[in-house]
């Protein structure tokens, strides 16, 4: 899968999850709605969408969209 | 009603979390309070059990507390339920099993004495023996309930713990496991205690039962399917629960009987049904005369139908019966069945399913009723026996719940608890009877309770309770009658005061208090009074017999 594709997919997810729309830039600092709590729901929910499953030490290290599609985009390589 | 998608996302083997979260609908303003005393993350779940609560329209306020491993419900404030929601990895790894489980009992009688609601306690054990003596420690303790996780992650092949969860989420419990436990969370265990009961399940045939149209596809055209049988096997399990089974069917009698007949591979038979209505009248008269000729409400029924038409009629002439879209795969009207709420119970007792089984024997006993003149006859022909629990220690389960179910002979509409009846029974001056019925048809188990009271040289009543399984049987004076002639602190009464309440239902035992009472006191409406010689006088009908234990 392409990063542009999942990059979309993965903007569409956070906009149901968090109720803002975000771009690629975004970085979960910047933005209220993505607390620890809804960080739980994101990881959850993105695990769903792309059937993965993310390592613990990923989880936490992700800043923002950008590590996101990245971290999504090697897992899926792995398939 | 819920359409085939919204049915799809929510009663599917494993709900997506994602599907979930987006079914997520605002609380309403008033809501349930909750309280969720905890030493790992429970927020997740909230979101995921909101669109399954939405289908009852029930909105629940959770009041989750700060995590905290010692339980030692600081700031304790009322709720309607308290849920204990307890990781017990970082207790275990500080004692034994042993202590834990005697902690365990030690917080959780200490919350019983903070609150009178149901206690939920959701944890899982590392192993069966500690399984054994968790069950053992909640059973110990009044209304409280023991919500294994990890057995119902068995249930679904799923594991319950995912280790790399617990830095994030401050649980260890796997994503799936989550949709799991919130789904049974909303419709089986809070749902138990919060929603009256279900009562009853009417379900359609056509493609609902089966797959395919009996008046189209004929006997041998219409297809049971995998799904469809075990759809038919979780009825008759449900049944076995003391839920009553009707079918109710488009189509004409004659060959839905030889449909039963012919396939004799359909797990459902004909005759498990309670009541049957083949017709082209409309579904909801159906469901009243169902209701009516169960004796209950058809607010107590759930329809279940694949056409959407039939349901919106229901749902138009019986709003507040409750109804079910079948869908075409079974396998998921099989799960909405299943998880609907209300109708799951925390507990099933004999007397559930002798309810289903006494009503099927009341119609064989109308027949007998009908055809004899004589009521001597009618009860010898039926070898009905009376049976007085005169010191029911035993059964105060039993006489709490006619206490606080019975509606239609309950004179004085009082509710009393498990502890009420058994500080009456170590009374000098207070009597509790049970009364147990069976005849050659069934055995119905305890179907009366009286509770009465010495007071002067008058013997007063507190309540009578007579299970409607017993009414429309004219046993009420036996029942009633030989209970106080065989009570101790009735010798030398003069008076038999029996307190009374007017209520929306209890009119069948108010009637019978009318027919019975020579006088009504003067400055209530509360009391009727019968002579006690009146009561000494009364002779049991000859084909009555009475046991004694």
């Amino acid at each position: 899968m392409k990063k542009i594709e999942i990059e979309t997919r993965v903007l569409s997810v956070l906009k149901t999850i968090l109720g803002v729309d975000l771009n690629s830039k975004s970085l979960r600092e910047e933005i209220d709605e993505w607390d620890s709590l809804k960080h739980i729901d994101v990881i959850f929910s993105l695990e769903d969408e792309f059937d993965i499953r993310f390592e613990e030490d990923i989880v936490n290290d992700i800043v923002g969209i950008v590590s996101l599609v990245d971290s999504i985009h090697i897992l899926l390589n792995k398939k | 009603m819920l359409l085939h998608k919204q049915q799809k996302i929510l009663f599917s083997r494993l709900p997506s979390f994602l599907e979930l979260l987006k079914l997520h609908t605002p609380l309403k303003e008033k809501a349930i309070k909750i309280n969720v005393w905890r030493n790992h993350g429970f927020e997740t779940l909230v979101p995921l059990m909101q669109p399954y609560l939405a289908t009852r329209n029930i909105s629940i306020d959770f009041q989750i507390s700060s995590y905290d491993d010692s339980f030692s419900f600081a700031e304790y404030s009322h709720a309607s339920i308290e849920i204990l929601w307890l990781d017990p990895k970082v207790l275990l790894s500080q004692s034994s099993s042993g202590r834990w489980v005697n902690w365990l009992s030690e917080r959780i009688n200490f919350l019983r004495r903070l609150s009178k609601s149901p206690i939920i306690l959701a944890t899982w054990a590392e192993s069966g023996i500690d399984v054994k003596k968790i069950t053992e420690v909640v059973d110990s303790v009044r209304y409280t309930f023991f919500a294994d996780l990890s057995e119902l992650c068995c249930e679904y092949s799923i594991n319950l713990k995912d280790s790399r969860n617990m830095s994030f989420a401050a649980s260890a419990i796997s994503r799936f496991a989550q949709v799991i436990i919130a789904r049974k969370l909303a419709c089986h265990w809070i749902s138990a205690l919060l929603l009256p009961p279900i009562k009853a399940i009417a379900i359609d045939l056509d493609n609902t039962l089966h797959k395919g149209i009996l008046g189209e596809d004929e006997i041998s055209g219409v297809l049971l399917t995998d799904e469809h049988r075990a759809l038919h096997h979780k009825i008759k399990k449900i049944q076995k629960q003391g839920i009553f089974i009707a079918l109710i069917s488009r189509n004409e009698y004659s060959d839905v009987k030889k449909l039963f007949s012919i396939r004799k591979e359909y797990p459902l038979r004909l005759e498990d049904f309670t009541e049957i209505e083949i017709s082209w009248d409309e579904k909801s008269n159906a469901i009243k005369r169902i209701a009516e000729s169960i004796n209950i409400s058809t607010d107590a029924i759930i329809f279940v139908d694949d056409n959407p038409g039939e349901l919106f009629e229901v749902n138009k002439n019986l709003p507040h019966t409750h109804i079910i879209l079948a869908h075409a795969d079974a396998s998921i009207t099989e799960r909405v069945i299943d998880y609907y709420p209300g109708l799951w119970r925390w507990n099933y007792s004999e007397d559930d399913y002798k309810r289903v089984n006494d009503f099927k024997a009341n119609k064989d006993r109308n027949l007998f009723l009908s055809k004899s003149q004589d009521l001597n006859k009618y009860y010898s022909s039926l070898e009905i026996k009376l049976k007085i629990y005169l010191e029911p220690f035993l059964y105060l389960d039993r006489l709490s719940d006619l206490s606080n179910k019975t509606n239609q002979f309950n004179l004085a509409l009082k509710r009393y608890s498990e502890i009420d009846l058994f500080n009456f029974l170590n009374s000098k001056d207070t009597e509790v009877f049970g009364i147990g019925l069976n005849d050659k048809l069934s055995d119905s188990g305890i179907i009366s309770l009286l509770v009465a009271e010495l007071i002067d040289h008058d013997l007063m009543i507190h309540e009578v309770c007579i299970s409607c399984r017993a009414l429309g049987r004219k046993l009420e004076d036996a029942i009633i009658f030989t209970a106080i002639k065989n009570m101790r602190i009735f010798k030398e009464c003069k008076k038999v005061i029996f307190s009374i309440k007017y209520g929306k239902r209890n009119k069948p035992a108010i009637s019978w208090i009318e027919k019975h009472s020579n006088e009504i006191n003067a400055y209530a409406h509360d009391v009727h009074i019968i002579d006690a010689e009146n009561i000494r006088n009364y002779s049991l009908p000859k084909g009555l017999k009475i046991i004694k234990t």
